[in-house]
This record gives structure tokens, C-alpha cells and sequence, in this order.
């Protein structure tokens, strides 16, 4: 499977993805993010729909071209 | 054009100079910004003298993948938004070694120091090298001559307007930028026959988004992956001093925010198509048999072949001043950033303790002028391959370990002064040794990757190992380099910046008309009562005064703290320093809107 074009995306966002979890949670652990406000909650909106902005766009270009 | 070009740069950003009265001003431009216009400049500084030839190059090589490098940055999206942007920004620190004194002492500092004033120089003379390397063969005017001549001219407008001119100026080339690469695409498609014409030439394999996992050394998922996305994305968000300060401009957090944002999810994709898409157009070129480019062209020309058959002369000027564009807003904010590292780091606290603000200031614009002069003195030593290769290696060298000693110390309270000691010392070490020792990079080989890539990824995991192993063997750092440098609440820091209990109440913009008082303090205004509720404001909070319209995005603005309500009807009284900084006469009209 090395070397094909769904190993080579799942490395990219398995590895990244991990990256970014750690992020995200590291941030709650820490009370960065207070979901009681608003504009904190748009924030891990806005950051999640990054990350599926990004992973469609390689996954529409890697696999249906 | 190109003579144009840099004639209405030099005065567009000298114009900006008389909006720079502090020191604030020239390294923070007021802290007043919009996203979009702090967005836009990004896009400048982040395509570099030699993107559109490099990744030309890359794209006519292996496709779409080309893009790569530039759509890797999300991951860190995380640590940045909710973590370093609001630390820096509600601690006013200014800079990445005023950072770590805070955080882990004064070594810290000293060390950060050296380090990043050593790389940002090296940089300042190879961008000259490269941005002179592709100007010369297309304008014929002498490789010195060229990086002379765009020194000379970034250092007049950043020693005029530091901050402001840098933003100002890249927002304009930041269009630019973009405007040459979408039209090189659709000039490029219509010479092709069309979208289903090119569509058609490109094989398949050569649309995907992602390179080849680790069969080529010099182009592969597994290496660019660690080595751009992990270590230079982390560099360029979390280090990279230019960048830090271009942020800080922003009027509030959010706009930050959301200025990353938009450079992230729309100019980036954009910028990266710019500065790929005469590669794609080069290889559909050579499939169909159009404009006689041989099949073994050097790649390293394609950037340069494409254009010329493509476009006519006064687009080519537009490209031409374009490739200027990219150097120039890259050597423009590095010039501000050496300036800020330099007096922040090192004048301030070293060499001339105490004095005032204006003192301060003269001293940022002879460091400007002095790095853009040490950048062209240094062209020679730099031209040549063996030190251009040098600096290649001590950044290799010198991003692991501050990226790792940046987000640990972030987010890991136990992180301390020997653990950040370990990490930059230490690792920088482990990474030197590799270049004379390759077997130490043996455990961390991925297929047949090449080197420069995978001592990004031993770099890092050398660093981590370093830094935790450090501090946990010493003592837990003191509470006080804690507080405010560790992740945690954001409200605490925003009480931290204010001095008090933040106001998060969802208002409005206010609009007043304005009066002058002169027994004001600097920096306050006193808004009526019907103003305050408009904005659900409460005395002591922080508002930004601007002049009405979005279209100076924030230039015409003044930070201020509102003082005791008027009563109704009451024009908003504002001291001779903010309405200075809106440019507007006494009587007008003024937006007023709550930070927090």
C-alpha cells in the first residue's frame, strides 16, 4: 500500500490530523477554550471547518482527477 | 514598468511615514489594522524572490502536487490561534527573545538573540542573491546593481514609515502579486486552446494534490511534510519576527485571527496557484507541441519561457514588477524585523537603558538603514554557493530547536530555563553533527527521502526529547514566568492587557461627532451616555476611534480608553493625540467601537 495515493493522504492527515488534535485538546486542558463565550466557540468552529476545507480539496484532487 | 514600479512603491510607502510617531508605530504600526488589509500584506511577505521560478520549477516537474509547500500550515492553526497570537499580543511581547526572557530568563534571551539576528541578516543578503538571479537575465541591469537599487529603496520607505509603509506597501504588492498570477493562468489556458484543452494535457498522476510518498530525495509527501510543514510552517508562524509583528499590528485579537484565517483559506490557495500555475501551463505546452518548447527544457527556465510566449509586453512588464514585488515585500519586513530584534533585545536593554521614546525611535530608523546596508555589503560573501549553502544549514540547524522551544514553552508549564537551554543549544548541536555525521539520521530515514528533509523531522524529535528530558530533570520554573506565557484562560489575559475585568458584552459601532479637549489625558476620550450603550460600554474599557469608512483599513484609527459618560446629545470629547492620528478636523464625524 506504501507509495499509493491513499497511503500518501493518510500520512499527510493522519500525522498532521494528530498534530492538530493535540492542539485543539491541549488548548481545552489548559482553559483556552471557553466554550462559554461566543466567539470562542466560532473559533473551534471556524477551526474544524479548516481542516475539512483542506482535507477535501487534497482528497478531490489526489483521488477524482 | 518596472522603472514605474519602483518609483510609485518608494513614494507610496515614504507617503506612509507620517503616520509613525513612536516606536509602537514603526514596529506595531498602532496596533489599529483590519484583517484584510493585515491578510493581504501577509501574502507579500510570504511569497518570496524566488517562489514563482522555484515553484514554477516544481510544479512543471510534478503537477499540482507544486502546491504542497504552501497548503501544509493548518495543523498548527490550533497552537497559533487560540495559544501564541493571544500570549504575544495581551502580554505585549514584542518579539520571540523578549518572549523567553519573560518566560524562562535572561540566557534565553541572549541566545534567541544571536540566533535570530544571525539568520535574519544571512536572509536580508540571500534574497537580494535570488531576487537578482531572476531579475538580471529579464531586465539586463547588473546582479549588485539590481540588489543596490531594491535595497536603497526599501530602506527609504521602511526608515520613513516603519510598520505602516511595510503593511502599505505589501498590500499593494500583494495584489500585484496576485493579479500577474492569475493572469499568467488565463493567458497561459487561452494560449493552450482553452480549460478542456489544458485539462486534457495534464496526465492524471500529474493532478494530484499530494507528491509521491518517499520515492524521489528531493520532492516527497513524507519529506516536505516534516520538514516544510512541521518545522518551516511552525518557523513562519511562530518565529518568524516579521511575521509576529505584522500580526500585532491587528486592531484586536480577533482581527488577527481572522486575518490568518483568510490568509490561510483564500490567499494562500490563491498565491499558491499564482506563483505554480507556469509550470502546469509549461508541461500542457510541451504535450500539445506549443510554442516550441523542447521537452528537455531546463525547469528551472519554465517560469521564465511560459511568460515570455504568453504574454505581451505590457503584461510581461506586470510580471516583471510582480517578481519585484515578491522581493521586495520579503526584504521590507525583514528590514523592520532586524530593526525591532535590534533595538528591542538588544539596544533597550543593553546598550542604552532608559531613554525616551523619540530616542528610541531615531535609533529603529539608522538599525533599518544599517540592516538594508549590511544586507547589500554582505551580497558578495553570500553569492557564493559554499556560505549560501552555510546559512541553508545553520537555519536547518536553528528552526527545529526554536520552533520546539517556542511551543513547549507555550504550552507545557513544566517547560523550563534548562529545558529551553537543552532544546536550543543542545539540539542545534545534535543537528550540526548530522551534517558531518549522516549515520545519526539513520533511524529516522523514510524510503529514499532526502537528507535536508529528514533532519527537519531528527531535528525536531532531537529537540523534544532534549527539552522535556531537561525539564524534568531540573526544577519546576518559578509561578511568576508563568503567568500570562503559559497557555490558559483567555480572559486572563485580556484582564492581564487591560488593567481590568474585560467587557464582553456584544455592542455596536458608535458614531459621534467630535470636539477637542485639550485637559484630556492622552490616549482617552469621553463618548455621551447614548454612545456608551450603543457599544455596551462601560469607563476604563478599551475602544478603537476611527475615521469613518473601511477602505483605510484602520489607518486612520487611534486605540483609546473611554472615560466618564456625557450626556445625550454631547459631542465625543478626544484629545489632540487621537484626533491627530484620524486626520480628520474637530466637528466631524468618528466611529467609536468597543474592544473589550
Amino acid at each position: 500500500m506504501e507509495g499509493t495515493p491513499l497511503f500518501t493522504f493518510l500520512y499527510h492527515y493522519g500525522l498532521g490530523g494528530l498534530l492538530f488534535l493535540a492542539g485543539m485538546l491541549l488548548a481545552w486542558r489548559a482553559g483556552a477554550l471557553e466554550f462559554s463565550t461566543r466567539s470562542q466557540r466560532v473559533w473551534v468552529i471556524v477551526l474544524l471547518v479548516g481542516l475539512l476545507l483542506y482535507l477535501a480539496g487534497h482528497a478531490f484532487f489526489q483521488f477524482f482527477t | 514598468m518596472v522603472v514605474i514600479y519602483f518609483l510609485a512603491i518608494l513614494g507610496f510607502g515614504a507617503f506612509f511615514g507620517r503616520y509613525t510617531k513612536t516606536t509602537k508605530d514603526f514596529f506595531l504600526a498602532g496596533q489599529k489594522f483590519s484583517w484584510w488589509l493585515i491578510a493581504t500584506s501577509c501574502v507579500a511577505s510570504l511569497v518570496g524572490s524566488y517562489s514563482f521560478v522555484k515553484y514554477s520549477e516544481m510544479s512543471f516537474k510534478h503537477g499540482f502536487s507544486g502546491t504542497y509547500g504552501y497548503l501544509n500550515d493548518w495543523f498548527w492553526m490550533p497552537f497559533w490561534i487560540l495559544g501564541w497570537l493571544p500570549i504575544i499580543y495581551f502580554t505585549r511581547t514584542t518579539s520571540v527573545p523578549e518572549y523567553f526572557e519573560r518566560r524562562f530568563g535572561r540566557d534565553a534571551r541572549a541566545a534567541a538573540t544571536v540566533i535570530i539576528l544571525l539568520y535574519m541578516i544571512g536572509y536580508i543578503s540571500i534574497n537580494l542573491v535570488t531576487m537578482a538571479t531572476a531579475l538580471d537575465p529579464l531586465l539586463g541591469w547588473g546582479k549588485f546593481n539590481l540588489a543596490v537599487i531594491v535595497a536603497v529603496i526599501c530602506a527609504i520607505y521602511v526608515t520613513a514609515g516603519g510598520q505602516t509603509s511595510v503593511i502599505m506597501t505589501d498590500l499593494a504588492q500583494g495584489f500585484l502579486l496576485l493579479i500577474a498570477g492569475v493572469a499568467i493562468l488565463f493567458l497561459g489556458v487561452a494560449y493552450v486552446g482553452g480549460w478542456q484543452s489544458f485539462w486534457n494535457a495534464l496526465p492524471g498522476s500529474f493532478k494530484h494534490a499530494l507528491p509521491n510518498f518517499a520515492a524521489d530525495p528531493n520532492f516527497s509527501t513524507a519529506g516536505v511534510f516534516w520538514q516544510d510543514g512541521m518545522a518551516n510552517s511552525a518557523a513562519f508562524w511562530f518565529m518568524n519576527q516579521g511575521i509576529i509583528l505584522r500580526f500585532l499590528s491587528a486592531k484586536s485579537v480577533e482581527d488577527g485571527r481572522k486575518a490568518a484565517t483568510a490568509t490561510l483559506l483564500v490567499l494562500m490557495p490563491l498565491a499558491a496557484i499564482a506563483v505554480c500555475d507556469a509550470g502546469w501551463i509549461g508541461r500542457a505546452m510541451v504535450n500539445l507541441n506549443l510554442g516550441q518548447i523542447p521537452a528537455d527544457v531546463d525547469p528551472r527556465q519554465i517560469f521564465v519561457v511560459v511568460t515570455e510566449r504568453i504574454c505581451r509586453p505590457g503584461v510581461f512588464g506586470l510580471v516583471l514588477a510582480a517578481l519585484t514585488a515578491a522581493l521586495m515585500s520579503t526584504i521590507d519586513t525583514l528590514i523592520n524585523a532586524v530593526s525591532a530584534v535590534t533595538v528591542n533585545d538588544l539596544y533597550r536593554p543593553y546598550l542604552a537603558r532608559n531613554r525616551s521614546d523619540r530616542h528610541y525611535l531615531a535609533a529603529a530608523r539608522w538599525i533599518s538603514l544599517a540592516a538594508a546596508g549590511l544586507g547589500v555589503a554582505l551580497y558578495p560573501v553570500f553569492n557564493q554557493k559554499s556560505l549560501y549553502v552555510a546559512h541553508g544549514a545553520f537555519t536547518a540547524a536553528i528552526t527545529p530547536p526554536m520552533v520546539v522551544a517556542i511551543v513547549l514553552g507555550m504550552a507545557w508549564r513544566r517547560y523550563n530555563r534548562w529545558g529551553v537551554l537543552a532544546t536550543l543549544i543542545g539540539g542545534a548541536l545534535a543537528i550540526f553533527a548530522s551534517f558531518a555525521r549522516p549515520g545519526l539520521l539513520s533511524p529516522f530515514r523514510i524510503g529514499a527521502v532526502g537528507d535536508e528533509y529528514i533532519r527537519a523531522y531528527y531535528g525536531l524529535v532531537v529537540c523534544l526529547v532534549l527539552g522535556v528530558a531537561a525539564s524534568l530533570l531540573s526544577r519546576r520554573p518559578e509561578p511568576q514566568r508563568l503567568a500570562g506565557y503559559v497557555w490558559g484562560p483567555q480572559r486572563a489575559l485580556m484582564r492581564m492587557f487591560k488593567g481590568s475585568e474585560p467587557n464582553l458584552a456584544k455592542g455596536e459601532v458608535a458614531a459621534c461627532t467630535t470636539q477637542l479637549d485639550e485637559q484630556l489625558a492622552e490616549g482617552t476620550v469621553r463618548a455621551p451616555a447614548s454612545a456608551m450603550r450603543t457599544m455596551q460600554a462601560r469607563p476604563g474599557d478599551l475602544v478603537l476611534v476611527s475615521r469613518p469608512g473601511w477602505w483605510h483599513g484602520g489607518v486612520l484609527a487611534a486605540h483609546a480608553r473611554l472615560g466618564e459618560p456625557l450626556p445625550d446629545g454631547e459631542p465625543m470629547r478626544i484629545p489632540r493625540d487621537v484626533l491627530a492620528q484620524l486626520s480628520i478636523p474637530e466637528g466631524r464625524t468618528a466611529h467609536v467601537e468597543k474592544i473589550f
